[in-house]
């Protein structure tokens, strides 16, 4: 097993994993990223736009992503899972096992004529599940590192990979590798999931082919997403009617996540305004219990939604069924004109899903967390990033759901306090 | 290019050894497979077509239909043309 030494580690490459690593780089500290999948750039990279500006959202990320990993001063392992984290006198000891991708990294000259030849088609994650990609892929086409990944579960090993790499990179016998860290300090940017489709039972989210999640619209939305355009996934067809049920996986006792997730009603909207452009003739409606707006132009972002045609319903929806044309029905109660509960039909219906923990055993670390599974911040006011164990550090949503810019600052407040930390250790010591 | 392909059909054989041969699963899923896109290109080959129509002269599922028609656009063996409303039409290359 190979050592590496380094100021601070940081789990997870998102959006708040990568401002630390560059804030930290630019102090003059070392700093290691380790990212479970094969590209760094988190959910963000996904994303089509943001709120409330509109900007592009890989404009801004990717920027980042190549910042990273051109930092002098920043590593990076992809594809790298960490097994466990331990104190130890001097700071922390990892342990990461970098998995195979059947890909001699330093070879590889990511030219993708291996994806060209592969004949096995299987379900993009990258596209959660909409659209396609090869058995050996890069995985997607700004990802950092651009290196393919063989998935060994869907390769027939038909050899032809291997054949038409010019570098004679692919190694079918590749084995996972342990790598040792040894840092001063740790930042958990482990960022989210969203809730899972089937969380709300009433919605047939799983089930019923036109009642898809926020990220699988994010991808719709995206200028290269799936289908190239917005299409509904049980046919295609360009949709004339539209519906958001906000509150799809957060607010709801029901299902355990009583807390607002925070982003969801500006994602729905961002999305309607966005579809609103895309499909200037279809109807959009977001069916609502209270719109929360709380952030810097947000409520503006709102009122433009609204100048700009997209229907806000307060109603709770109760359940989603389905015609016999795959068309969703939503069963509503309307909560402002006391009228009777009613049904009515859509083509597509995004569920707006909250935000949940990517994690709920920090690699070992006997860390604090509440009862929902985000990491406790037990001095939150004046000391953010500070976690009950000194030398860890988290920042993003692994401490409770926030928005990009919110991510952004505390991860920048995690960089200064891990730099002060790290210094008076070394002075200390 | 002869000790390219040796070497290459020794690590095969060595996976195979280790890990025992490809399941029947996989293989069926990967010959269903081609055969539903050649179905689908034979189908737009001469004239270009919307889902609901390729799914009822393939007999194949719409929603499978448009999965398989991403990867053949995105692969370059089919394209599609741009509509407002309705479906978009898909034509091999």
């Amino acid at each position: 097993m190979s050592t590496k030494n380094t100021d601070v580690l940081i789990v997870g490459s998102g959006i708040a994993g990568m401002q630390a690593a560059l804030d930290i780089g630019d102090s003059g500290l070392n700093a290691v990223i380790v990212e479970k999948s094969p590209s760094i750039g988190g959910k963000m990279i996904s994303l089509s736009k943001v709120f409330p500006t509109l900007d592009c959202a890989s404009c801004i990320t990717t920027p980042k992503m190549a910042a990273s990993s051109h930092h002098p001063r920043v590593d990076i392992y992809t594809y790298t899972e960490v097994k466990e984290i331990k104190k130890v006198s001097d700071g922390f000891e990892a342990v990461i096992i970098k998995k195979p991708r059947f890909v001699i990294e330093s070879e590889c000259i990511s030219c993708k004529k291996c994806e060209e030849v592969c004949p096995v088609y299987v379900k993009d994650e990258f596209e959660y599940g909409l659209g396609v990609k090869k058995a050996i892929s890069i995985p997607f086409t700004n990802a950092i590192p651009q290196f393919p990944v063989l998935d060994e579960s869907k390769c027939i090993r038909c050899g032809a990979c291997a054949r038409v790499c010019p570098k004679d990179c692919i190694d079918y016998l590749q084995k996972p590798e342990e790598i040792n860290i040894k840092s001063k300090a740790v930042i958990i940017s482990t960022g989210y999931e969203i809730t899972p489709m089937d969380a709300k039972k009433e919605y047939n989210g799983t089930k019923l082919p036109n009642v898809i999640s926020s990220l699988q619209a994010e991808r719709l939305l995206a200028p290269h997403g799936p289908y190239g355009k917005f299409l509904r996934p049980s046919d295609g067809k360009i949709p004339d009617s539209i519906a958001y049920v906000q509150c799809a996986g957060s607010r709801d006792e029901s299902i355990g996540i009583p807390y607002c997730s925070r982003v969801c009603c500006m994602y729905a909207i961002k999305q309607a305004m966005l579809l609103s452009g895309m499909l200037p003739l279809s109807e959009i409606t977001i069916y609502y219990m209270d719109i929360r707006a709380f952030g810097k132009g947000y409520e503006q972002f709102y009122n433009q939604a609204r100048a700009m045609g997209i229907n806000f319903v307060k109603a709770k929806v109760a359940k989603i069924t389905e015609d016999e044309e795959h068309n969703p029905i939503l069963r509503i109660d309307r909560q402002e004109d006391g009228s009777k509960p009613q049904e009515v039909k859509h083509d597509i219906v995004v569920l707006s899903q909250g935000l949940v923990p990517s994690t709920k055993n920090f690699f070992g670390l006997e860390l604090e967390i509440n009862e929902y599974g985000f990491i406790n911040q037990p001095q939150k006011t004046l000391s953010p990033a500070k976690t009950n164990i000194e030398g860890v550090f988290v920042a993003g949503v692994a401490s409770g759901p926030k928005d990009i810019p919110d991510t952004i600052m505390e991860a920048g407040s995690a960089a200064v306090e891990v730099i002060n930390y790290v210094k008076s250790v070394k002075v200390g010591s | 290019m002869e000790d390219k392909n040796k070497k290459i059909a020794e690590q095969l054989k060595i996976l195979n050894a280790e890990k025992g041969p490809v399941s029947k699963e996989l293989m069926d899923y990967y010959k269903e497979a081609n055969k539903k896109q050649k179905a689908i290109l034979d189908s737009i080959k001469e004239k270009e077509k919307t889902i609901p129509e390729i799914s009822k002269e393939t007999s194949l599922d719409s929603k499978e239909v448009l999965w398989y028609l991403s990867g053949l656009v995105k692969y370059g063996k089919a394209e599609h043309i741009p509509a407002k409303t309705g479906y978009m039409k898909y034509k091999a290359k």
